[in-house]
């Protein structure tokens, strides 16, 4: 008996027992009361012990709780919203931006249209001699700086008595030799 | 995967699941919050499940994975482990309380404790969890060589502190 359980302890130790020796070593060392293998069935005792570690029932009806109510939905709506929100967006700044569009058309026609073709010609008339009126008044200081051009002119013409008097301080010195 | 089928193939891994987030993370709430977390997390993909080859070794990985984020983000929790320590000293120390046989059993806890985290997880699957080689290479995603060499190293450890417990008695370190 001793000589069968030695023989598994040290194939343990070697780390060469299949798990039948070993669920077999641990009965042995159960039912061993010899002292010199004390700390080899305390060391299968602890193991039996730690396998005897387990959750509590009421653990079950909390996962169960956790996943069959109020995360399920959560998680399928935050899903559903993160699947779906670039979508949404991109439908939303087409929306907004096709009203804008359409508003600032109907302020255009609205601004420029007249009840009746009379009204419209009456202001087209006057606006078109407003332009003209204005034309009238740039061609007068067109004019006025043409006369620019005679002036320089009568300049050319003071230029030309600063050189008869030249001519004349000439004369002047001839007499003077005479 | 609709709630019945829930039950009856995720459900009844809840108690090995912990016993694992345990491993790591030696705090029964803690690892209590991890399962949860982690069988919500299932629910949450079980359209993936059918890609799934091995539901268990799925299971054991998020728990891994989870654990050691728990690990990693609860610092407070280190001293709540230290308090439990001695707390477990205390009782340890009052002579009427415990036996000699469960004293052996809590030093046998702390030479556990110590090993390296690999060898800690092998030896957690093979000897509590009595999972074969192929099945604790596939929980942990690791190769069937790398079990075997992890478990051979964690018995040999364990062996040895237990012949110089024998050696000096409980006290010593």
């Amino acid at each position: 008996m001793d000589s069968k359980l030695d023989k598994l302890l040290e194939k343990y130790w070697n780390a060469e027992t299949d798990l039948q020796e070993e669920q077999e070593l641990k009965a042995l060392l159960k039912e061993s009361k010899h002292p010199s293998r004390e700390n080899e069935a305390a060391l299968m005792a602890h193991y039996e012990q730690q396998a005897a570690q387990v959750l509590d029932d009421a653990f079950d009806s909390e996962i169960l709780a956790a996943i069959e109510k109020p995360e399920t939905k959560v998680i399928s709506f935050s899903s559903y919203v993160n699947r779906y929100a670039s979508i949404a967006a991109a439908v939303l700044v087409m929306a907004i931006s096709s009203i804008m569009f359409v508003q600032n058309q109907e302020s255009y026609t609205s601004e420029d249209t007249f009840e009746s073709p009379e009204e419209a010609y009456a202001e087209l008339k006057k606006q078109l001699l407003m332009v003209s009126n204005y034309m009238n008044k740039g061609n007068r200081t067109v004019n006025e700086l043409s006369t620019l051009g005679s002036a320089a002119d009568e300049l050319s013409a003071i230029g030309k008595m600063s050189s008869a008097e030249t001519s004349l301080e000439l004369l002047e010195e001839m007499n003077v030799n005479n | 995967m609709d709630v019945t089928g829930f039950k009856e193939e995720v459900l009844p891994l809840k108690n090995k699941l912990f016993r694992f987030a345990l491993t790591f993370v030696k705090d029964e709430e803690l690892a209590k919050d991890v399962v949860q977390e982690v069988l919500i997390k299932v629910w949450e993909k079980r359209a993936e499940m059918v890609f799934v080859q091995n539901l268990e070794a799925w299971c054991m990985q998020i728990t891994r994975n989870k654990a050691l984020d728990k690990l990693r983000s609860k610092h407070v929790k280190r001293t709540d482990q230290f308090e439990v320590q001695l707390d477990t000293r205390k009782e340890r120390d009052t002579p009427y309380a415990v036996t000699e046989r469960s004293q052996l059993m809590n030093r046998i806890q702390g030479l556990i404790d110590a090993l390296p985290q690999r060898q800690r997880e092998v030896m957690q699957l093979r000897d509590i969890e009595g999972y074969s080689y192929k099945e604790i290479a596939e929980n942990l995603d690791i190769d069937i060589n790398l079990v075997k060499t992890n478990l051979f190293r964690a018995r040999r450890k364990i062996k040895e502190s237990l012949i110089k417990v024998e050696a000096y008695g409980l006290q010593a370190g």
